[in-house]
């Protein structure tokens, strides 16, 4: 009787234990709370390259250089090409978001928008000159032409055996003049992370 | 205890055990499929495949089943989705590498078929060539490039995983799988599409050094003493500027399917025979292998070794599917052809790999079959002592029985990876395009597809087939 008693009280203590474990939680945190899961390229890398690069490519000669040479006016940039060459998928429209979000608040640069937006924003200018009114109308041909662009290429060197990789990202970005193809700045800022997985577990 | 008792006991724990011994490789999601194959009926494959999600695959195998998904997928030319399941299979397999105690102690016990699967190593690298392939298709070439990159990682890590020390065993193992010669030739054309040609040609030199330096893995399959070659001549780094290439990568045959070789351990007095013998269950009964292969009959003198039990043991062993091509050509608008030529012999590389992982699977299979044998016959003689002949000779059956019962062979693979990769290219004016593959048996004609293209001058497009006839 003790022994029926013993296993029936075992079955119920896994059946609450079952019950009362949820098998997902949810916490709501900071935005730029820096979590690493799973060891892979994730926001926090995009948004720490782009602060240090931009912190960089802002404090650096070219744009007093720049002013000097137009009569004190900003310059105007915009963010080219960013490859990815590494061996993990990266969103780097994310990446190139968070470059023109620093670049912009820097305030010592003007910014114009990219390839993509400036095609849907011409298509908006086209359609107005039928359907807007002429006060309304926005002007063809008054876009803001950039002086510069930033492009770059995100690379990794990845050295793993069981259990354990160790991953090195390098970011190299540059700044090119458009119209004479000088390079006035070049910018390269690396991360290493090491990543264990444990071979077993309950 | 009285003989009642004990004989009642001995039955329940057969019976219960024999239930647990379930635990074995079902394959029945696969019959019928080479005929549909054949016919290219791959939604058909796919519908059956998903109908036997819960029942022949299950949670366990969720690894098994995002592969044979994601490769139906992509023959059926929905690259996107193909994606979806190749990408859920690669991060379940990383997942999977961190095992689970109690699944492992369950093995122990029982069978490697406890275990979730967790893809073999030609899987989890040729998972990658087809993501990469995907991304081709949909014209993200930089994607591409990443899955290449990720198939150069898990090749780097590959050389370390199976260590061995001894110098003399090193040099009699398998070959080891150290680069891809069809990795290289994908990232060469990616290259090659970016105008990026420095980085296409010492892809081009790689393509040859992986041959030139594992000859053991580039066989053909239709002959395994012709080493695969390449002619580095006809794959020219640069696109000329006022000219196109069309570059064709061609799939032949279906990659290996695991066999159950059975070792079977029989007691003579005084003595162990062991024979082995592969379980064909296609050739419609077990085919002897006595003394052909490398397990002869081995008749070991052992004094006072009890009569009369009998055990088998299960070990997984590879098993190449021969394509049913030996020739693929290309025909551009009917016009100019080429022979493509043998890239990568895909089944040689699963081969390799698997010999390379089996051996500790081998020794702990052995071993947990050893201890179970010796369980069984110190349980019988016991029986035997306690209740007399009936429950003996009961004792016996019934543990050789659960014994033999729960040493059931891992024969979870992919049944949709190919055997062969072709390859080949041709230079061609910018424009609208027909080509035409064909494959051969020696000069008779078994398959041909034909695609139409458009391409621009001083780029390249990527041309890929499938034909999965296998010879029977």
């Amino acid at each position: 009787m003790r022994r029926f008693l013993c296993v029936v009280f075992c079955i119920l203590a896994v059946i609450a234990v079952s019950c009362a474990t949820q098998s997902r939680k949810v916490t709501r945190t900071a935005a730029d709370e820096q979590i690493d899961l799973s060891g892979r390229w994730n926001d926090t890398d995009s948004r720490l390259v782009a602060e240090e690069m931009v912190r960089d490519v802002t404090t650096r000669p070219w744009i007093d250089d720049f002013q000097n040479a137009n009569e004190g006016r900003k310059p105007v940039v915009i963010v080219g090409r960013i490859r990815n060459k590494s061996s993990e998928h990266i969103a780097t429209d994310v990446f190139i978001k968070d470059l023109e979000r620093e670049l912009i608040n820097a305030g010592r640069v003007k910014f114009v928008a990219s390839k993509e937006q400036r095609a849907e924003l011409r298509a908006e200018k086209e359609d107005q000159q039928s359907n807007a009114s002429e006060e309304t109308a926005k002007r063809l041909a008054q876009e803001t032409g950039a002086d510069f662009m930033l492009q770059g290429v995100i690379s990794s060197v990845t050295d793993a055996v069981e259990g354990q990789k160790v991953v090195f990202y390098q970011v190299d970005l540059e700044l090119i003049n458009i119209e004479s193809n000088e390079k006035v700045w070049i910018g390269s800022k690396k991360i290493k992370k090491v990543v264990e997985q444990a071979k077993h577990k309950w | 205890m009285n003989k009642k008792g004990l004989l009642f006991k001995v039955i329940f724990a057969v019976s219960f055990f024999l239930l647990l011994a379930n635990c074995t490789t079902a394959k029945g999601q696969y019959k019928g499929v080479d005929e549909k194959l054949t016919r290219r009926d791959y939604h058909a494959v796919i519908a059956q495949i998903e109908a036997a999600k819960g029942k022949d695959y299950g949670e366990k195998n969720r690894v098994w089943y995002y592969l044979d998904l994601g490769m139906l997928y992509h023959y059926a030319g929905d690259y996107a989705k193909s994606n979806e399941y190749l990408t859920e299979a690669e991060n379940a397999i990383e997942e999977l590498y961190t095992e689970s105690i109690s699944r492992a102690a369950a093995s122990f016990v029982l069978n490697d078929n406890t275990k979730e699967y967790a893809g073999e190593d030609y899987e989890d690298i040729y998972t990658n060539v087809f993501k990469a392939l995907n991304y081709l298709a949909l014209g993200n070439n930089e994607a591409a490039g990443v899955e290449v990159r990720k198939v150069h990682v898990k090749l780097n890590k590959l050389e370390t995983k199976y260590p061995i020390e001894e110098e003399n065993v090193r040099k009699a193992a398998p070959p080891l799988f150290r680069s891809s010669a069809l990795a290289h030739y994908l990232s060469m054309q990616i290259y090659r599409m970016e105008k990026e040609w420095d980085e296409a040609e010492i892809d081009r030199k790689k393509i040859a050094a992986a041959m030139r330096g594992q000859r053991d893995l580039y066989i053909r399959l239709a002959d395994p003493e012709q080493a695969i070659e390449i002619d580095e001549g006809a794959l020219p780094t640069e696109i000329p500027p006022d000219r196109a290439i069309v570059s064709v990568v061609a799939f032949n045959g279906l990659g290996p399917e695991k066999v159950a070789r059975q070792i079977n351990v029989n007691t003579i007095a005084g003595f162990l025979s062991i024979s082995s013998r592969v379980d064909d269950k296609k050739s419609g009964a077990a085919a002897e292998i006595r003394g052909l292969f490398h397990y002869p009959d081995i008749l070991i003198p052992i004094p006072m070794m009890p009569p009369g039990y009998n055990f088998t043991v299960e070990l997984p062993e590879m098993r190449a599917k021969c394509p049913a091509a030996d020739r693929i050509r290309v025909v551009v608008d009917g016009r100019e052809e080429i022979e493509l030529f043998p890239i990568e012999n895909i089944t040689r590389v699963a081969e390799a790999t698997f010999a390379r992982k089996v051996a500790s699977a081998y020794a702990k299979t052995l071993l947990r079959a050893g201890a179970k044998f010796a369980a069984a016959i110190a349980a019988s003689e016991a029986a035997n002592r306690a209740g007399g002949g009936l429950v003996g000779a009961l004792t016996r059956f019934g543990t050789s029985t659960l014994a033999s019962a729960t040493e059931k062979a891992d024969l979870r693979l992919s049944y949709f990876f190919p055997g062969e990769a072709y390859a080949g290219e041709l230079t061609v004016d910018p424009g609208e395009h027909t080509v035409t593959i064909t494959y051969y048996r020696g000069f008779s004609e078994i398959f041909r597809e034909t695609k139409r293209i458009t391409i621009s001058a001083n780029s390249l497009a990527l041309v890929e087939a499938f034909y999965p006839g296998v010879q029977r």
